[in-house]
């Protein structure tokens, strides 16, 4: 299997000020290397403050890693230009908010002049989206009139609308209800069939274990296992993901 | 930079600001009615008051010697605009203060001259005017007698009165009498009104992208951080210009009906009014505000970038409104002038301008000096924003160091000491008041204001430590030290005041222009005696000038920045509030050192006792210029042993002294200890 994204030894170190002239740094990220195969569903691990926003945002190249690299291979080449990069992957977490004040038509146009796309691709792209998502009844209303539901739609529109290779999802389904957390798993999943590659990352085990090609497994910065379930579970002897994390914490302490 | 990019990052800020109501009303109706509303009620008010006291009827009093001939006197004022009331009291003392009577007359006869003695209310409008009517007609009564005496003894009264006559004749047109009229309130209300129409769209691209969460959404495009500043700024640039615009042409409107309405009423000063004269100073002037609009806009994005939320960007631009609204306060100062210097002075630079424009008073160099001065203040606030959009702690963290005094108080964190976005706003100001205050009190006082402009040092910044709950000890270091740093501070002082004199020698070689002023400057504000000018020079300032520098100052700066960064800026800020080039170097050594000393004994009396001490020696040279050679007479070099001697003294002052003090200050067994 061909690799879509590879980051070796990436490294994020975070300065904080604490009362008198001390600065405190500590690597959100410490060291960490990983590949991302054209085609698979990756699951990122693990609890609050393990860095899994920190490493998304770095692989999204919204932040700069303070040591390491990230390169990506599009139609065949590898590349590591910071737009080249973002042009072609669609991002999504709980922080991406759309702006309420445009409707769901206006953001997506906006959007399609950005990734450069012709009118007449932003016209098709748009139709077919619509489609996919359902979006025809309220494509035309102001964001913020919508319900969460709809805002959900509108928001997988967004990174929709440039057809990239790779998503990064940065907890998708954090504090959605059932349905729509459904119907994000879903899209994830059919977006697979067609050949498109999800990262994304969750503190759900079940719904990892249910949907993940592949599981990184991340605590305080570092890798502390990945691999296929099979391969997890063999690692450690135990059945549930639950159980294999909380022996693998175990184990690092 | 990719122009396609930028139009549909434009067309997006544009779409969102403009159809964020709040946004539009700020910038389209707050000029367009509040303004001319504001202006139009003031004049209401004025006239009604006017009016008011031109029906006044003021009841007065008369008591004492001639009665009857004053009373008939004061009986018979009725003119168009007052009359006066001529009434009996009983209880005179009492009607006077519960306002029944306004001012009473108490009339002595001595030596055949009249002494008359008016009680009256100075705290009261009314008995104030009372008072002007009853002087008026006693003034006429008072000329009427000695024309009288005069023709009596043969003389000819107007020779005898008027030996000189002055006339005035005013030549300046009624276009100008207008526009200085215009040019104080003018620039003012421009100022304010186009920060205004920015700050909305500024928060709103900025720290209302935050707080909507949109920004991770910008920053997942193919877009560079530049492209993503300048749609954003073109945006509020856009906005500013266009509230510049607006609120120009509804201050001319308004200008125009007020001087028509009252050239209509007859009022001379204004006479025939025309308009076409403003156009071409106008155009130049229209130019030099989309300058300074821009400038805002970029200002005003600057300090909302630091901000999470609304909230937060509304607490850190009200410091930048007060201060720019205090700046540009100096179109109503009547002395200053729009100097070279004073055009590179950001927002006091336009207004100045603004006001010689409307009085056809211009000069190309100052107009193209502040046009520059403006775009390259745009610039360099583009310049810092493209760096705030760069660092990710400021795109993804919480925001620490800004603003803390526009918090709630109740929000406030005890203790500590000012952050460096309070210091920075404390010192803005500081210097717009010691400049507007200080500087009258100066003027008007003498060495008494000296002493008060010097108070307001310790007095603005304890308020504010106080109201932001800062910790006062800490923050003016209010400690007692070891002896031995005591000493150290002090003979590093000593070695400092040594090379400080050096570095004034040079420096007044250099600047001769400015030496020369300061030295005038200095003329006049001292008193006579030796013991009151120690005072006021030396004294004061070592407390004042110390507790403000290295005490509230130099403690925000210390507690974030490198100690290095810390000093340098402390000196540079002491340098700049001596303001005179001459002093600029001399002072800033002083004060970095004292920084240091400061930093070292984590208290602010070796730093008092090291300013007292330079102080004392200027002000020794300056009361007894020969003193100080007898003091050290043996300096005079007359044989090869004096000779010696004078170089031990030297290199034990320039050299021995600092690095003696150094040592003791710097104890590496007592490091961090905090």
């Amino acid at each position: 299997m061909e690799n879509i994204l590879v980051a070796n030894n990436l490294i994020k170190t975070f300065e904080r000020h604490e009362k008198k002239q001390k600065k405190i740094s500590f690597n959100a990220v410490d060291d960490i290397s990983l590949n991302v195969g054209a085609g698979e569903i990756v699951g990122v691990l693990g609890p609050n403050g393990a860095g899994k926003t920190t490493l998304l945002r770095m692989l999204g190249m919204l932040m700069k890693p303070t040591s390491g690299e990230i390169h990506m291979s599009i139609d065949g080449q590898i590349q590591s230009d910071v737009t080249k990069i973002k042009a072609n992957i669609g991002y999504l977490s709980g922080n991406t908010k759309l702006y309420g004040r445009l409707s769901t038509r206006e953001l997506l146009d906006i959007l399609g002049n950005i990734y450069g796309l012709t009118k007449e691709e932003i016209d098709f792209r748009i139709e077919k989206i619509s489609r996919i998502l359902n979006l025809g009844e309220f494509i035309d209303n102001r964001i913020e009139k919508l319900s969460t539901g709809q805002t959900q739609r509108a928001s997988i529109s967004r990174c929709l609308i440039h057809n990239p290779k790779l998503y990064i999802f940065d907890e998708p389904t954090l504090g959605l209800d059932i349905i729509s957390s459904n119907s994000i798993i879903e899209f994830m999943k059919s977006e697979r069939e067609q050949g498109k590659t999800v990262l994304y990352s969750t503190h759900y085990m079940e719904e990892a274990e249910y949907l993940c090609d592949r599981i990184i497994l991340l605590d305080k910065g570092k890798i502390i296992a990945q691999g296929t379930l099979a391969e997890l579970k063999a690692m450690t002897g135990e059945d549930k993901l639950r159980d294999i994390f909380n022996s693998l914490i175990k184990e690092v302490e | 930079m990719n122009g396609k990019i930028i139009k549909q990052l434009f067309k997006k800020e544009m779409l969102d600001v403009l159809r964020d109501k709040k946004t539009v009303l700020m910038m389209v109706v707050v000029p367009l009615v509040i303004y001319p509303l504001i202006m139009l009620l003031s004049m209401q008010v004025m006239t009604t008051v006017s009016q008011d006291m031109a029906k006044s009827t003021y009841n007065i009093c008369v008591q004492g010697d001639k009665l009857e001939e004053y009373s008939q006197l004061i009986k018979d004022v009725d003119e168009e605009s007052y009359s006066v009331n001529l009434v009996s009291s009983s209880d005179i003392e009492g009607d006077l203060l519960n306002g029944s009577i306004d001012a009473y007359l108490v009339v002595e006869e001595k030596d055949g001259s009249d002494l008359i003695n008016i009680h009256y209310l100075s705290a009261s409008t009314r008995s104030n005017y009372a008072v002007d009517v009853v002087l008026e007609v006693i003034d006429e009564y008072a000329k009427g007698e000695t024309e009288a005496a005069l023709v009596e003894a043969g003389l000819d009264p107007d020779k005898v009165l008027n030996p000189v006559k002055v006339r005035y004749v005013d030549k300046s047109t009624a276009e100008e009498s207008t526009g200085s009229l215009m040019g104080s309130i003018l620039p003012f209300m421009l100022v304010v009104s186009i920060l205004m129409g920015t700050m909305y769209p500024a928060i709103d691209t900025t720290s209302g992208e935050k707080e909507r969460g949109t920004l991770e959404t910008v920053l997942t495009l193919p877009v560079t951080s530049q492209e993503l500043i300048f749609s954003k700024f073109l945006a509020v640039g856009l906005f500013g210009i266009a509230s510049a615009l607006l609120n120009l042409i509804s201050m001319c409107g308004v200008m125009a009906y007020m001087f028509n309405m009252m050239s209509s009423l007859g009022a001379e000063v204004f006479g025939s009014f025309d308009v076409s004269k403003f156009i071409p100073p106008m155009i130049i002037g229209v130019l030099c505000v989309f300058a300074f609009a821009i400038f805002v806009s970029a200002l005003s994005m600057c300090v909302c970038a630091f901000a999470k939320s609304y909230k937060e960007a509304n607490n850190y631009i009200t410091p930048v409104t007060l201060v720019v609204m205090l700046a540009s306060f100096i179109s109503f100062i009547p002395n200053i002038e729009l100097t070279r210097n004073m055009s590179l002075v950001p927002v006091a630079n336009l207004c100045l301008l603004l006001r010689d424009l409307l009085v056809f008073k211009f000069n190309y160099i100052n107009i193209m000096l502040v046009l520059i001065s403006n775009i390259i203040y745009g610039v360099v606030a583009v310049l810092i924003l493209g760096k705030i959009y760069n660092s990710e702690s400021i795109m993804f963290g919480d925001g620490q160091a800004g603003i803390q005094l526009f918090e709630k108080r109740s929000n406030m964190k005890k203790g500590g000491v000012p952050t460096l976005g309070d210091c920075g706003f404390v010192v803005i100001l500081m210097a717009l008041i010691y400049l507007y205050v200080g500087s009258s009190l100066q003027l008007k006082y003498g060495s008494a204001g000296l002493v008060a402009s010097q108070l307001l040092f310790v007095a603005f910044p304890l308020l504010v430590a106080l109201y932001s709950k800062k910790s006062i000890k800490d923050t003016f270091k209010l400690r007692l030290c070891k002896p031995r740093k005591l000493f150290g501070g002090v003979i590093l002082g000593v070695g400092t005041i040594a090379w400080s004199l050096v570095i004034s020698g040079i420096s007044a070689s250099i600047f001769k222009e400015s030496a020369k002023a300061s030295q005038e400057g200095l003329e006049g504000y001292f008193p006579e005696e030796f013991v009151l000018g120690l005072l006021v020079m030396a004294v004061t300032p070592a407390i004042c000038e110390e507790l403000f520098f290295r005490g509230y100052v130099f403690s925000a700066l210390e507690n974030r920045l490198k100690l290095i960064t810390a000093i340098l800026l402390n000196a540079a800020l002491f340098g700049i509030f001596h303001m005179s080039l001459v002093k600029f170097f001399t002072t800033a050594f002083l004060g970095g050192v004292i920084a240091y000393i400061g930093h070292k004994s984590r208290s602010i009396i070796p730093g008092m006792l090291v300013h007292f001490m330079n102080n004392t020696l200027a002000c020794v040279a300056m009361y007894y210029p020969l003193g100080l050679v007898k003091a050290f007479s043996f300096l005079e070099m007359t044989s090869a042993t004096d000779r010696m001697l004078t170089g031990l003294f030297a290199v034990l002052v320039a050299i021995v002294c600092p690095v003696l003090g150094y040592k003791l200050l710097d104890d590496k067994k007592e490091k961090i200890s905090i």
